[in-house]
């Protein structure tokens, strides 16, 4: 992937959820830190896109939210991955490997 | 279920009106936390706000994706279009109280009188087995109008004897009123005092005990009470049978009671019914009423056997009657009388009755009413639209489609039908009670109250005429190629169709307001017309016996 390319579509509810599993209870703002800082430049993530993909994945019960206080004193919206979302992520997680190989294989029959 | 929860959630938040506060909060929150780390970086406040928004995105597009998924967009819109829809309509509030009051009158009075000729001419008694076979005996002269055949008893078992064939069961029947208990708890009961086989003749299931008939023996001094006089009376209690009731001169065991709803088949409901041997007996009749002529006060009730044509019938029974035991002419001349095997129900005798053609006379009056109320909320909306024409023409100037401003107008007169609608079953539950009172005997045609379908039509006829009165002034106000600020709306040249609706609206107003006004001069006239006493000082009075 090249430096500061658009996040896949599709793939933001699964780094979220898959961000959550493995850091626990975060803010937006968490998150968001936390997805640039694994893809390492590579991503350039419109931080903005967060908080519809936050709600959405609410909306569908794979997270739940409750207002705490940030590092900064503010008050903020903290995100934590409910079981629904674990088995959710699971699936997610399995989709996308398929979908890896499934590319590679193609890429490489090509070749 | 995760879709339709979600979508459910979505529609809550809509229709509920939430606000975005949650998101504002978050991302402020958000470019707070990325403000401190470019400060930390080194930067001025300034310098750290505008790189926090840089590196946020867009805050304003983020807000608006979040409310459109927090939300459904259509939903929005619809809840939006109400919104200003109702307060249109409040601050206009008495052209919308006129639109609604008139409408839920026109519409209300026409579904009540509807329903009154329904529940009088078309709705067969209640729990009657097989009704179009149960037929009410008439009786007229070559030429005459029929009316209940009055007999005597013997008359009634000649009759029988005579169409054995054609009829499985016939009764004789009187009505009467009894008195019921004694000193100041006494009340008046309603009876049908009748022979034999009248439950086989109706084929009634009863609620409670076992209902006299053919095949069972009569047993004198047996009552059987309506549901209502069981309610009423007895508490609805489970050991009713057998208990004792002072009825008239004599006392009365319960038998039986009959099921709920069923008051008889005549208009005037019953609370009772007593077998003719006991009222004989108690004195009503003197020695030899079987077969006096001078005891002519039955009428008759038969019940058709299977697959028999009513016409043949008739004609038997003509002849039949003919033959039997007459009561004579005053000048001794020998006439025939023609029988009529007419509905069971009252009303529907044949040749019709006052009532059914004064609710008949009442249904078309309704009609008109309901056609002009139209008409007149036509014309009401009409102007209001009129008036709108300078708001519609900015709303177009900033921009608003047709197709918006018609979704604006049809919401308003969607809520307007709505409230109408209302309205319009509040009278037709209060008024139709009222209207039965007034025309009809103290109790007759009292039943199940709203009837479901009569709600569902007046919903629908009352829906219908307030959408398509609200549309058609929305239809012409939008279609307006004039629809330009600073430009009257009204219309230039006279139109065919409008000058065609008020002509009719006219044609139809003048002969309601003269019947109204001849309606009034006949009531005038009947109030002065002189008994030659003062009826003012001239009481009525009733024994309880």
């Amino acid at each position: 992937m090249p430096p500061g390319s658009e996040v896949p579509y599709g793939t933001l509810d699964l780094l979220v959820l898959k961000t959550l599993a493995s850091l626990g209870v975060q803010h937006g703002f968490g998150i968001a830190r936390r997805i640039e800082q694994v893809a390492d430049g590579a991503l350039a993530l419109n931080q903005g896109t967060i908080y519809p993909a936050l709600l959405r994945l609410e909306q569908k019960g794979w997270i739940a939210s409750e207002w705490g206080t940030s590092e900064n004193n503010r008050r903020a919206r903290f995100y934590s991955i409910t079981k629904r979302g674990v088995k959710q992520l699971a699936e997610e997680e399995a989709n996308w490997a398929r979908t890896v190989a499934m590319v590679n294989r193609l890429l490489d029959s090509r070749s | 279920m995760t879709g339709l929860r979600v979508l459910l959630g979505r529609a809550w938040a809509s229709l509920s009106g939430r606000r975005d506060e949650r998101v504002i909060e978050e991302i402020e929150t958000h470019l707070a936390l990325l403000a401190d780390e470019h400060r930390r970086r080194g930067l001025s406040d300034a310098e750290a706000r505008a790189a926090a928004r840089r590196d946020f995105g867009g805050v304003e597009p983020a807000r608006l994706e979040w409310i459109r998924q927090r939300r459904l967009p259509s939903l929005d819109a619809f809840a939006q279009d109400v919104r200003f829809a109702a307060r249109r309509l409040a601050a206009d509030r008495v052209s919308t109280a006129a639109a609604v009051g008139i409408l839920a009158l026109g519409v209300g009075s026409t579904v009540v009188m509807a329903d009154m000729l329904d529940r009088l001419l078309l709705r067969p008694p209640e729990h009657v087995a097989d009704p179009d076979r149960v037929r009410r005996v008439y009786t007229h002269l070559e030429g005459g109008r029929p009316h209940a055949l009055v007999t005597f008893y013997a008359g009634v078992e000649h009759l029988r004897q005579g169409l054995s064939a054609d009829l499985s069961h016939i009764t004789a029947v009187m009505r009467e009123e009894i008195g019921f208990g004694r000193g100041p708890q006494a009340s008046r009961f309603r009876a049908v005092t009748h022979s034999g086989c009248y439950f086989d003749v109706l084929g009634l299931p009863p609620h409670r005990g076992a209902l006299p008939g053919c095949s069972r023996a009569h047993q004198p001094d047996t009552v059987v009470i309506g549901h209502a006089v069981w309610q009423q009376h007895f508490g609805s209690r489970e050991d009713v049978l057998g208990r004792t009731m002072r009825l008239g001169t004599r006392t009365y065991t319960i038998v039986a009671v009959t099921p709920p709803g069923f008051t008889g088949v005549d208009t005037e409901p019953a609370d009772i019914w007593l077998p003719l041997e006991s009222r004989a007996d108690d004195g009503l009749f003197q020695e030899g009423w079987r077969t006096e002529a001078s005891y002519a006060i039955l009428q008759v009730l038969a019940r058709l056997r299977p697959g028999v044509d009513i016409r043949a019938a008739e004609a038997r029974a003509t002849a039949v009657l003919n033959a039997g035991p007459s009561l004579g002419w005053a000048d001794g001349k020998t006439r025939t009388s023609y029988v009529r095997l007419g509905d069971i129900a009252p009303a529907r005798q044949p040749g019709g009755t006052d009532e059914v053609r004064v609710s008949l006379g009442i249904a078309a009056v309704s009609a008109f009413v309901l056609l002009i109320a139209c008409g007149n909320v036509g014309n009401l909306l009409f102007v209001r639209g009129l008036r709108r024409g300078r708001e519609l023409a900015v709303k177009t100037a900033l921009g608003a489609t047709r197709g918006r401003l018609f979704r604006e107008l049809i919401v308003e007169a969607a809520l307007l039908a709505l409230l109408a609608t209302a309205t319009a079953l509040a009278l037709v539950h209060w008024g139709g009670a009222a209207l039965r009172a007034l025309l009809l005997p103290e109790g007759a045609l009292a039943g199940a109250g709203v009837d479901v379908r009569l709600v569902i039509v007046t919903i629908l006829v009352c829906a219908t005429a307030t959408l398509v009165l609200g549309l058609l002034p929305a239809l012409r106000l939008v279609a307006r190629a004039n629809l330009t600020p600073g430009r009257s709306i009204v219309r230039e040249r006279p139109s065919l169709l409008l000058d065609s609706y008020v002509a009719l609206q006219v044609a139809l107003s003048v002969p309601l307001l003269a019947g109204a006004a001849l309606f009034g001069l006949s009531l005038w006239r009947a109030a002065q017309v002189d008994f030659g006493m003062k009826t003012s000082r001239v009481a009525v009075v009733s024994t309880n016996t």
